[in-house]
This record gives C-alpha cells, structure tokens and sequence, in this order.
C-alpha cells in the first residue's frame, strides 16, 4: 500500500537557446526513463550503472544512467571515474521517495551524457560507491562506437586555453574558436554575489547552433544574468566575435569550492588557413564540417565565513548594501479599520533570499500574517531589488501611535563587516471608529474566515481546582436529604403523642392504667406481712379498683360492681372474664375485711391472681 | 466523600503548594498557545485534563486551542463543556456564541422573555442549583418543624414561600439534570454522513456539519443514532464521528 508517493526531478544543467535541441533530447530521455532498474525493497544500497545504447556512432551521444537507491532518504552520491574514449558530463539527477508503510526508499539516478572520442570498442569502467564502509561497484560496460561516415573524423579536440581566475586572456596563439570561464573575485564571504562569466571567441562560421554546458554551481544560489552579449573585439591581430553569458553566484556555505569546467560542442567549417592543404582536407569536406567539444579550466573560489566579531543579535544572514524604508498605507485611520505597514528593503544582493525584518510589538494592534513580495533587478549584471512586507495591523484603540524602529541587520562584503539600518514609522493618528466586523481578505485561509472579532484570549487562572462531580449523585449527599424528613416526621409524631396525652383524659387513664396497677402491685408486694395484711389487701383492692376505673372510665370512688359488669361489657370482654373480674373483687374485699389471721401463702395466692387478672384485662382492654 | 475532604483540604492549603507540577504544566501549556504552537498546547491541555483535573478554564483554553488549529467541532465540544461548569463567565460564552456562529448554529430568537428564561436557566451550575434546592428543603423542613411548635401567620407565610420556591427550584434542577446527565447531549466532530441503519450499507439520509450539537438516542456497535431537534431529523452516524459533552 502506498500511502505517498513523490517525484523531484532536478536538473543542474542549465538551459541555453545554443543546445536547445540535444537538451531537449536529454530532457526527453531523462522523463520517460526515470523509472527505475533498482528493488526499492533492498536492505541496503544498491547501485546500479545502465546505458541506453549498446552501439553508437561518432556522431551520437551516450546516457548513462548510475541508480542509487536505499532504504535511507539521503543517498550518497557515486564517484564517476574518467570513463576512456568518451568526454561526459553530468545531466542531472532524478530522485524518487517513496513512504511504503511508513517505511522510506529512496532512488536516485545520476545522468551523465557521453561523447565519444574516437571509434572503437571502449569499456565504461565499474563505478564505485562507497557508503558506511562498504563499497558498493557496478559491472564494467562494454560500447561500441563506429564510425558512420566515411572517412571518420580522427581530429583531435581542440584543447581549450586554460584560463586562470582573472585571467581571461588566452595563452594560445590565434585560433578560430576557444572559451574562456571567469570569476569576478577569487575570494568572497558566504552570500556575496560573484559573478561567473563565459566567454565563446571565434573567428569561423558555425555549421550549427553550439552546445553548451554550464558548469556544476553545486554549493551556490545561482541567478541568470541575461542577456547574453554578442561584440566583435580585437585579440593578437585578429577580429573575434564574442559571445559572453554571466551568472551571478551566491555560496551557500564558507570553504574552498572548485568550479567544473564548462563545456561547448561546436561543428566549423574547417577552411581555416593552416589546415587548408592538410590531410585532413578531403575528409572533413565529406564530413561536412568538424565537431568540437571545448573546455574551460576548472576555477577556484574561496568562500570566506561571516566574521564572529560584533555580529548583530537580529543578523539572518542577508549579504550586499540595502537600505530600509517603512511606511504606513495612510497617514490617518480609524480604530478597527486595517491599516498596512510597509517595510521596503531595496539594494544590491541576493534579495530573494532577505527574511522578515525583525517586527517590535504592536500594543494595541491586531496583527495579522506579513506578506512579501520581490522586485528582481538584474541590470549591469548584477542582482539587485526591492522586497516589500506588508502587515495588515488593526488598531484596537483610537489615539496618536508612534512605533518603534524597525531594524535590520545584514553583512557589507565591501566594507567587510555588518552594518544594522532602522526606520521608524511615520506617526499614525487613528480616529475613533467603530467595532465591526471587517473581512480582511487575501489573509485568512478558505475554510476559517478571519472577522474583525476574534476569540477571547486564554485563561490563566490562580489555582487548578478540579470542578466537582454532581453532587446529586452523591451518596452521603442523597442519605443527608432524609434527615429533614426524619425532624419534620418525628416532631410531628411527638407533638400529636403530647396532644393526645394532655388535651384526652380518658386516653391518658386508659394509657397509663396499667403501669399504676404495676407499680401498686409492686408496693404492696414489698409489704407483704402477716402483720401488715390489711394495708397489704387495701393496696391490692386499690390497683384493681383503679385500673378498672381507669379502663372504664369510672370514677374511682364509688365504683360499684353493676357499673364495672356494664363498662366491661360494653368492651365486649366476655362473660367469664367478667365473673372473674367480680370473683376477684369480691374476694379481695373479703380478705380485706377478714383480714386477721391471714397468712403469707393466701396473700401470695391473692397478689399472683390480681396480676395475672389485670395482665390479661390489659390484652383485652386495650 | 475522600474526595470532597480532599478537595477542600486543596482550598484551605493553596493548590499551587499541592500540586505544582499540574499547574506548571497550564502555564507551559499557555506559553506554547500564545508562541502559536497551539498543538504542542493542545497535547499538554488534554493530558492535565486525563489526569483529572476537569477545570472550566482549562477546558476554555484547551478550546482556544482547538480553535486556532482550526478544529471547531472539537473547539464546540469544550466550550460546552466550560460552560457547564462556569456558566455565568463572560468569556466563556463569548467564545461559544462566536464558534457557533462559525457552524451556523443560529441562535433561537424567541423573543425577549424567551431569551431571559434561557439566562436564567443557564445562570447556575447544576451543583449549585442542587445546593440551592436542598437549602430551601432544608429550610422549608426547619420552618415547618418549628410551625409543629408554634402556630404563629408569620411562619406559616414563610413556609408557603419556601414550598413554592422549592418546587420551582426542584422543577429548574430536574430539567437540568434531564439536559446534561440524561438527555445525551453531543458534538459532531466531523462533518459526517447521517444513514438511515447503523452502517453504511444504509441509505445516507443527510449531512451533519462539524460543531454541531446534536441529542443521542440509541447506541449500537460502533454507530449512534442521533436526534436533530430544531430539523427535526434523525440518523445514524459513526461513533468517532460524535463526543458527548
């Protein structure tokens, strides 16, 4: 499953309308053959080295491809060796990375056209790869080259004048064609624009259009400097027609750098003077004209570090002369209507590459993202421009506001140390206005458009307390709810209970009859005594006596037998409750009155008859 | 019970002495928010929140949060859940009304007096309106107990006061305890499908835009059946798609 798949195809080689035709040739080859020989599953690196063509005449070209690829994203890239019989130089690369389930393989192919030199059999040696200490080789490749035309061109190429750095004068005595490559300086600081040119002198007609090569700018921001200039000059006595290009460079990094040598393919008429009567006469008026490729000495540039000494804290690494300029939109606005803040950094150097200035805070403004924009100037051969960021602010208050200087610092290569410029802002005096929604568009993302409004800012609160669960569904919160009702029921049940007892007489008697037979019972119990018989029988006669009353709702004194026989009737005792009831009566009256002699069992009998009868009673009359 | 101890043994002590590490964390948090790292911020809000702190002011700025990386649905979800807990702050509501107005969420215009009953309603959190009608019951219990005793008008005109508001009161907390424990109120997170069944086989009945707040009938594996009132649409929908408040 792939879940991404991307595709870079990078080219280093530069385009010039000379080789539009082979270019686009290359160009060709490179798109549609970029799918690649090697198993991106590999463990490990693989290298792999394939040609297009097995066979090839004179007057062809060879592409050779080298494939590295990996399960690692940054691959290392291969050593070419100088490959005999043919001339080659780099077409670029392409890479390719896949994300296979989370997993990263890599490929990258390095493409490299061949020239021959010279018919025959030749072998592209094995190309070796040496990555965490493994070497990693390609088998050798065997190409023939033939000769299609007859007779073949065995003229050597002509070996281009080797130019030193500011040296741009040939050492060769006058020719028909030769190319120069120069810098501009030998030494310059990282970001410093250095200014490479190449030089076609000739003084031969041309049977087409030339080739040409550029050299590899790896380690450099590079910049065309168009046009290309065409002038005659004079040199050691004869006229040349000049054709020059100019590329501005700017090292990415500090160190010793080389610059490959550039290369041209020309095809001449070969009628020049000295090789009119020469052997070679017949074959090249068969070959219809000589093809040469042409060289430039490689060049040495050294790029010197920005000095440690009193770099500015806000230094971002912008090299060249500027100057800063900042402006408001309008002079006069109101509060909560945008206004633009402009930053103008204009001068000479790399200014694509100059960042955002560094931005005081604006108090009392809503700021909005900057944008910038890029004026490119590339007039006398040199970088230069304007970049411009734009800040949408909106003010939040209405008043007069003075901001701060806007400073930015960058390295002066000339004067060899940093300079740091500001601006301030013009005074903006902002009206009251009123709070609205203003759409600023061009701003804001699609999906969320940004309001005037916006969101309230975060909270930052004194302590950290958890918010509490519903108390609701607290036990101890549900039990503590029945304690109302536990005082409102049982106070409600008290007072009616006093109610009762004070306000109903009857109820009281009849309530508490029964522990006043108990207790007088128990009274006369401890004066059980032969001696003391008679009180002990009033006693007994008198719990009786009483609690019936009580029961009945008699009267104590005077409670006659007739009115105890009806009272316990009307409480549906039962008749021989009833006769009990009187039997007992009578005999304690009985004993009562005869109560001499008596002795300690008869008072037991009697006093274990009553309680046992009012006992029973109690259960009847409730 | 432990926890109630705890928490007001928290209060008496100063939280920031009891737990440091939890509060360093909010203002690390907020740090990240306003150098716009609001993910980084997200990360540290939600992982506060896991370890039990459920504080209307970190589910606020973990909205914000939310919010400036452009995630409404969730941004809906915690200010609601903010809200809840704090209902009478000012911020908190503004920001919920703001990110509503964002999905479309329009704001039921039932005139003035509807509008105040809804104020109204929303004025006390749920405990504290629990607090307040066990304090009238507490006291209509009192007042009524000391009615058993002395039978004076005064405490009897109270005691019908206090029944009325009781029941008022008892009314307003069953509502609330309806809409935010029973009644399962949720956020839709995504702009999902709505089908007719639990699965996708389903017919798709409509669409749900994300922040949405919608009410959840029935569950089933993976799917929830969720209620639209105001459209007066029901659906089913995917169980990732949706988060209760």
């Amino acid at each position: 499953m792939i879940i991404k798949s991307s595709q870079f195809t990078a080219h280093s080689s530069r385009m010039i309308q000379y080789s539009t035709r082979t270019l686009l040739f290359v160009f060709l080859l490179l798109t549609f053959n970029c799918t690649l020989v090697a198993d991106s599953y590999a463990q490990e690196i693989t290298l792999f080295a394939s040609v297009d063509k097995r066979k090839i005449s004179l007057d062809e070209q060879l592409v050779l491809k080298v494939s590295v690829s990996g399960d690692i994203s940054s691959l290392p890239s291969p050593k070419i060796p100088p490959i005999p019989g043919f001339s080659s130089y780099s077409s670029g690369r392409t890479q390719n990375v896949s994300i296979i389930n989370g997993k990263v393989s890599s490929s990258l192919t390095f493409n490299y056209i061949l020239v021959p030199q010279s018919a025959g059999k030749h072998t592209i040696p094995s190309i070796e790869l040496v990555h965490k200490g493994k070497t990693y080789k390609t088998s050798p490749i065997q190409v023939e080259v033939v000769s299609t035309r007859q007779p073949p061109s065995t003229t050597p190429p002509v070996t281009p004048p080797s130019a030193a750095p500011q040296t741009p004068v040939p050492s060769a005595p006058a020719k028909e064609f030769f190319i120069t490559g120069t810098l501009n300086k030998s030494r310059a600081y990282v970001g410093e624009e250095v200014i490479y040119t190449f030089q076609f002198w000739r003084r031969t007609r041309l049977l087409s259009n030339p080739r040409y090569q550029p050299p590899d700018f790896t380690g450099f921001w590079t910049e065309d400097l168009p046009p290309q200039r065409n002038y005659y000059t004079e040199y050691q006595g004869s006229r040349y027609l000049v054709t020059e290009i100019k590329t501005a460079l700017f090292p990415l990094s500090s160190g010793k750098f080389t610059i490959s040598p550039s290369y041209l393919q020309v095809s001449v008429d070969d009628f020049s003077p000295d090789r009119f009567f020469s052997d070679d006469f017949f074959r090249n008026f068969f070959s219809g004209g000589r093809r040469v490729q042409l060289k430039t000495a490689p060049l040495v540039l050294t790029v010197l570090p920005f000095p440690e000494q009193n770099k500015p804290q806000n230094f971002e690494g912008a090299v060249g002369d500027y100057q800063i300029k900042v402006s408001w939109d309008k002079e006069v606005t109101e509060a909560f209507q945008p206004v633009t803040l402009i930053v103008e950094i204009t001068g000479r150097g790399n200014v694509k590459t100059i960042s955002n200035p560094e931005y005081p805070s604006f108090k009392g403004f809503k700021k909005y993202e900057t944008i910038s924009s890029l004026n490119l100037s590339k007039e006398g051969y040199h970088v230069s421009g304007s970049k411009v960021f734009k800040t949408v602010l909106v003010p939040q208050r209405d008043g007069l506001i003075n901001l701060p200087e806007i400073k930015f610092a960058f390295f002066d290569p000339k004067l060899k140390k940093y300079r740091e410029i500001s601006s301030a802002p013009p005074l903006l005096r902002i009206k009251p206005g009123k709070k609205q929604e203003t759409v600023i568009s061009g701003i804001s993302p699609e999906e969320v458009r940004i309001l005037g409004q916006d969101i309230r800012h975060l909270k930052t609160p004194e302590t950290l307390i958890p918010a509490a669960e519903p108390l609701y569904q607290k036990t101890w919160f549900i039990i503590l709810q029945f304690f109302p009702l536990i005082l409102l029921f049982g106070s409600y049940g008290w007072v009616k209970q006093k109610e009762r007892l004070t306000q109903n007489v009857e109820l009281v008697r009849k309530k508490r009859a029964f522990s006043n037979a108990k207790r007088e019972l128990k009274s006369a119990r401890r004066i059980r005594d032969a001696s003391k018989s008679r009180a002990f029988y009033i006693l007994l006669s008198k719990a009786l006596n009483d609690y019936l009353a009580d029961k009945l709702n008699l009267p104590a004194a005077g409670m006659t037998q007739n009115d105890v026989e009806n009272g316990l009737k009307k409480m549906n005792a039962g008749e021989e409750m009833i006769k009990k009831v009187l039997v007992t009566m009578e005999e304690i009256d009985l004993a009562r009155f005869t109560s001499t002699g008596s002795d300690l069992g008869q008072m037991n009998r009697i006093h274990k008859n009553i309680s046992e009868l009012i006992a029973r009673l109690e259960k009847i009359l409730k | 019970m432990k926890r109630t101890l705890l928490c007001i043994a928290i209060l008496f002590l100063g939280f920031n002495k009891a737990f440091p590490g939890v509060y360093q964390n909010l203002l690390e948090a907020n740090k990240l928010y306003e150098n716009g790292r609001f993910n980084q911020a997200i990360t540290i809000y939600e992982d506060i929140l896991n370890k039990g702190y459920p504080n209307p002011a970190l589910y606020y700025n973990l909205a914000n949060a939310y919010f400036r990386t452009k995630q409404i649905g969730k941004a809906v979800l915690f200010y609601e859940r903010a809200f809840r807990l704090s209902p009478r702050d000012e911020d908190i509501r503004f920001n919920l009304k703001y990110v509503r107005a964002f999905v479309k969420e329009e704001q039921s215009e039932k005139g003035f007096l509807f509008q105040l009953l809804v104020k109204v309603y929303h004025f006390l959190t749920l405990n504290e309106l629990t607090l307040l009608t066990c304090f009238l019951y507490f006291s209509l219990s009192i007042v009524l107990t000391i009615r058993l005793f002395q039978k004076k008008t005064l405490v009897g005109g109270l005691s019908i006061f206090l029944a009325a508001t009781l029941l008022l009161s008892g009314f307003w907390l069953s509502l609330k305890i309806y809409q935010e424990q029973i009644k399962d109120e949720a956020i839709i997170l995504q702009e999902s499908t709505a089908f007719s069944g639990p699965g996708e086989d389903y017919l798709a009945n409509f669409s749900v835009p994300e922040g949405k707040k919608v009410i959840i009938l029935q569950k089933r594996e993976g799917w929830f059946e969720i209620g639209l009132l105001k459209e007066g649409l029901k659906g089913w929908i995917k169980k990732d798609m949706i988060e209760k408040i």
